[in-house]
């Protein structure tokens, strides 16, 4: 069993609430209540349920997310749905997956449009 | 077999775990945890908190009171402080437990009502069984420096984990069984003892021998 400790899982019949900090790849079947803020991989599959503040580096999302999330990498795969502000640099909403909330990407415009 | 839910080496939680899966913790986790599957306090994990489960291993560190619906293993190198409620506990070799065991059932399972974990952590000594007296003075004097020799020495026993279970039991029965702390002083075990002359003696080899109902 120990072979499997490096990557976290909440299965589809767990649920859990609270913080959950620290540095790992997560994957997320079941539900989740509260703060997330672990540095590395979130996958949240389709049976997912999550509402909370997000913070991670690569975010994927086949379930339902509530929350504002911050990653460097967020990907709304087709069954995603994500519920609040995301902050990323790189973004791709799928066909079918669903965004409500404000995106914030920092890059600049190309000068002559900034002059306008 | 369905994959079990883990919450990871690198990882803490504050807060509760429930549901109706396996469950490894590698990580950290401050609060209860409740599962219908098994769950595994790794070599890696730490529970601060109430466990219930269908069966429970342990192997990392264990703060708080643990009800096993079928059995609860503490393993070797594991460390416990709180009570181990099932209908079997088994406490291997190396293992480091404080606290009562309860194998005979009681009120039913999920019925009971334990002081808090805190309580229990905070070394209220008053009204502890003979057991609970012996768990403390075996494993209160050690640092964990000391462990990896008791446990080798307990491992050169060879004793097995069921007889351990009933030897529980007899000590539970009979309190005569168990041992004193005069017997720290009496150490005869002689030339085996490898720590360093000016530390303090491991009280606890001989007394473990005899616990675990080894013979010479």
């Amino acid at each position: 069993m120990s072979h499997q400790s490096e990557a976290g899982y909440l299965g589809p019949e767990l649920d859990v609430r609270g913080d959950l900090r620290g540095e790992a790849d997560v994957r997320i079947d079941g539900r989740f209540q509260g703060d997330y803020s672990v540095d590395g991989r979130l996958e949240v599959g389709e049976s997912g349920r999550v509402q909370a503040p997000t913070r991670t580096k690569e975010l994927s999302v086949e379930g339902a997310m509530t929350g504002d999330v911050r990653a460097d990498e967020v990907c709304i795969l087709e069954t995603g749905t994500v519920e609040g502000d995301v902050t990323t640099k790189r973004l791709s909403v799928v066909d079918g997956g669903s965004l409500k909330g404000m995106i914030y990407m920092d890059f600049d415009l190309p000068e002559e449009l900034v002059r306008l | 077999m369905r994959r079990p839910s883990c919450i990871p080496l690198g990882v803490a939680l504050r807060g509760t775990i429930h549901g109706d899966e396996d469950l490894i913790v590698a990580g950290r986790v401050e609060g209860d945890i409740h599962v219908t599957g098994a769950l595994m306090v790794d070599s890696s994990g730490a529970v601060r908190g109430e466990i219930r489960a269908r069966s429970v291993t342990v192997r990392g560190v264990v703060a708080g009171h643990v009800f096993g619906e079928e059995s609860i293993r503490v393993d070797d190198g594991a460390r416990m402080v709180g009570d181990a409620v099932a209908p079997k506990v088994l406490i291997v070799p190396g293992a480091l437990f404080r606290g009562q065991v309860d194998m005979d059932g009681g009120p039913p399972f999920g019925a009971r009502r334990w002081p808090s974990a805190s309580a229990a952590l905070g070394g209220d000594a008053s009204g502890r069984s003979p057991v609970q007296a012996e768990m403390l003075t075996l494993t209160e004097p050690h640092s964990v420096g000391a462990l990896p020799e008791v446990a080798a020495s307990v491992e050169a026993a060879s004793v097995e984990a069921a007889s351990v279970e009933r030897v529980v039991r007899d000590a539970e029965m009979a309190p005569e069984v168990a041992l004193k702390p005069a017997d720290c002083a009496q150490d005869s075990t002689g030339g085996e003892q490898r720590h360093h002359p000016d530390a303090p003696p491991v009280p606890t080899m001989p007394r473990l021998a005899r616990v675990f109902g080894t013979r010479k």
